[in-house]
């Protein structure tokens, strides 16, 4: 069992996935944006991110760079439909894995248990 | 002094035409319209435009409905730019805002998200959503009057969807500056879409109901024919003649038919009207080259109706002096159809075209009241591109009935001929009447023709020719007038 920050702006994504994870022993905290992502993260570090990129406030990638920055080693996945070619060049990078939104539940899982296992 | 409003092109094929050059730049639109109806594709293939423009835009979701998804789809669409998402175009969901926030919540997230991503366009897809939310039909006019100051003071262009029918007198409608309709047609069993602009603040567009379809490359708006018109100026001042391919036809239209002018060959079937069509075609050259549409015979078919009488289409298209068009006679959007003919006259430079059914025209019509100004609106377009044009169109009648009664076609004509049967001694003959020619003389008889391996022949297939095989047709080329002409040579006038 994992805590998990899932960082996440459309509601229907987070509650399936939120969902999804608790049914598989996992503990979830669920962000709505990067700016409280980072802060939930920054105040009680989880084992593992899962970010949406485009998001209000602050964007996935910005909030992976800030906890990078601040020295925050958290395994992170990058959900998202912008494809890992097209991450801008100015990115420093930072997340360990990519996943192709719309994804389903075994590559999550799968993810997941490459990271956390 | 009179100053324009710059617009921004939505680059949707004939929308700009209809908005009359674009969005309004920095003014709130919205864009209404039942689920299916094409709103989210419209809105995106804006956004893809705008940052191919080098502008930025924002695509913000009241929706539950995840964008994730649409994202998905939208990539199977011609318009769709991998390189653009998210460095040019971003997609939000506001729901969770709009759910802890409130309304101004949402305005606030707008507002900021906005000026952090540099937009100059913004979608807001859901309005529907705030109606509900909003407690008062004041609070959401409120709403609506707030998004529009922020998207002024910001100078973005705000194009808000929805999917509630509602009055037009309703607030949104009378507050934003543009109101597109998008709408789902049904004529029976058969569907088509349907695009209006109706409002558009400070500018002109073209007003009324327009055709439209969902390609793999996005949305192609058909603005109808006849509401954009033509100028006296577009006129083609065209004299003369054009000769029609068979000698004696010439004959009998002393010359030919009138240069740059409509003509409708009415006759039952079988009775020559696309022979007469082909060999209108035969006197087309790469310099002066023509376009044939037709529906009922394929290509394939007509190089071999040619063939049989005596015409080398392969060659003629080959050549570039013919364009054979086909399209399957059953669904078509009769705006679609005049467009890609007039492009395919103006890509060719062609000076002839026949269309081989009239009738596909007229059964396609979802508003069979627009015929005659449809077919007049593309009859003036052709001709102001000095285009004669051949229109063939069945008619049930095989024999010539003794009274005539005019086609309400026949009024959208410059010439009609008409082709029919007539019964001798127990055998089916074809007649050919000139019914009207523009300005002009012509033999008024009804003469009897056939076909043979060389094309329409006047006289009786039994007894000879009227006309002498290989005489001129025309004088003017140093011909004499036919046997035909000789006898009937009376003017009209």
């Amino acid at each position: 069992m994992a805590r998990i920050l899932l960082v996440e702006d459309e509601v229907l994504i987070s509650m399936s996935t939120s969902m999804l994870l608790e049914d598989e022993g996992h503990m979830v905290d669920i962000a709505y944006d990067g700016a409280r992502g980072l802060e939930i993260a920054l105040s009680s570090p989880p084992d593992l991110i899962i970010t949406d990129y485009m998001m209000p406030r602050m964007n996935g990638l910005a909030m992976i760079a800030e906890l990078r920055a601040r020295g925050q080693g958290v395994p992170i996945i990058l959900a998202t439909s912008v494809p890992e070619s097209q991450l801008p060049e100015t990115y420093p990078g930072g997340h360990d894995l990519h996943l192709d939104k719309p994804y389903r539940v075994t590559q999550i899982l799968d993810m997941i248990s490459r990271l956390i296992d | 002094m009179k100053s324009d409003i710059e617009r921004m092109p939505t680059g949707i094929p004939g929308l700009d035409v209809v908005l009359n050059g674009g969005l309004l730049r920095g003014a709130a639109y919205i864009v209404q319209g039942p689920p299916g109806a094409g709103k989210t594709i419209l809105s995106n293939q804006i956004c893809f435009k705008h940052t191919r423009n080098g502008g930025t835009a924002l695509y913000v979701s009241l929706l539950a409905e995840s964008h994730d998804h649409m994202i998905h789809y939208m990539k199977q669409m011609g318009f769709y730019a991998d390189d653009s998402v998210p460095r040019l175009l971003t997609y939000l969901s506001a729901y969770v805002t709009l759910e802890k926030e409130g309304l101004r919540g949402v305005i606030r997230l707008l507002g900021q998200e906005a000026r952090r991503n540099g937009a100059s366009l913004v979608i807001l897809d859901g309005l529907f959503v705030i109606h509900d939310v909003a407690g008062s039909e004041h609070e959401f006019r409120t709403f609506v009057h707030e998004l529009q100051g922020q998207a002024a003071l910001l100078g973005m262009t705000l194009v808000i969807l929805t999917n509630q029918q509602r009055e037009p007198s309703s607030p949104e409608f009378t507050m934003v500056d543009g109101w597109i309709e998008l709408r789902d047609v049904s004529q029976g069993l058969r569907s088509v879409r349907s695009l209006s602009v109706h409002k558009q603040r400070g500018g002109n567009f073209v007003r009324g109901e327009h055709l439209f379809r969902i390609t793999d490359d996005g949305i192609k708006v058909f603005p109808r024919l006849e509401a954009r018109g033509t100028s006296v100026e577009d006129e083609d001042e065209q004299t003369g003649r054009v000769a029609s391919g068979i000698a004696g036809l010439d004959t009998m239209l002393h010359g030919g038919y009138p240069a740059a002018s409509a003509t409708l060959v009415l006759g039952p079937t079988g009775s020559g009207k696309t022979t007469l069509g082909l060999q209108f075609l035969s006197k087309c050259t790469s310099q002066e080259p023509g376009v044939l549409l037709g529906f009922y015979e394929r290509p394939k078919r007509l190089q071999i109706k040619g063939k049989s009488i005596g015409l080398d289409m392969p060659g003629l298209v080959a050549s570039g002096a013919v364009t054979l068009m086909w399209h399957s006679p059953a669904e078509n959007l009769v705006d679609e159809l005049a467009y890609e003919l007039i492009e395919c006259v103006e890509r060719t430079g062609a000076r002839r075209v026949v269309v081989d059914g009239l009738a596909i025209f007229r059964d396609s019509l979802l508003h069979p009241q627009r015929l005659q100004s449809f077919v007049n609106a593309l009859n003036q377009r052709l001709r102001a591109r000095g285009v004669a044009v051949l229109w063939t169109l069945e008619s049930k009648e095989l024999f010539l009935p003794e009274e005539l009664q005019s086609d309400e076609l026949s009024a959208v004509a410059d010439n009609v001929i008409l082709l029919h049967y007539a019964l001798r001694k127990g055998v089916l003959r074809r007649n050919l009447s000139i019914l009207k020619i523009r300005d002009s003389d012509f033999d008024p008889i009804s003469e009897e023709f056939f076909i043979d391996g060389t094309g329409v022949q006047f006289g009786d297939k039994d007894l000879g020719l009227l006309r002498p095989e290989g005489a001129p047709a025309d004088p003017a080329e140093g011909g004499t007038h036919t046997a035909l002409a000789r006898r009937t040579g009376k003017k009209r006038h």
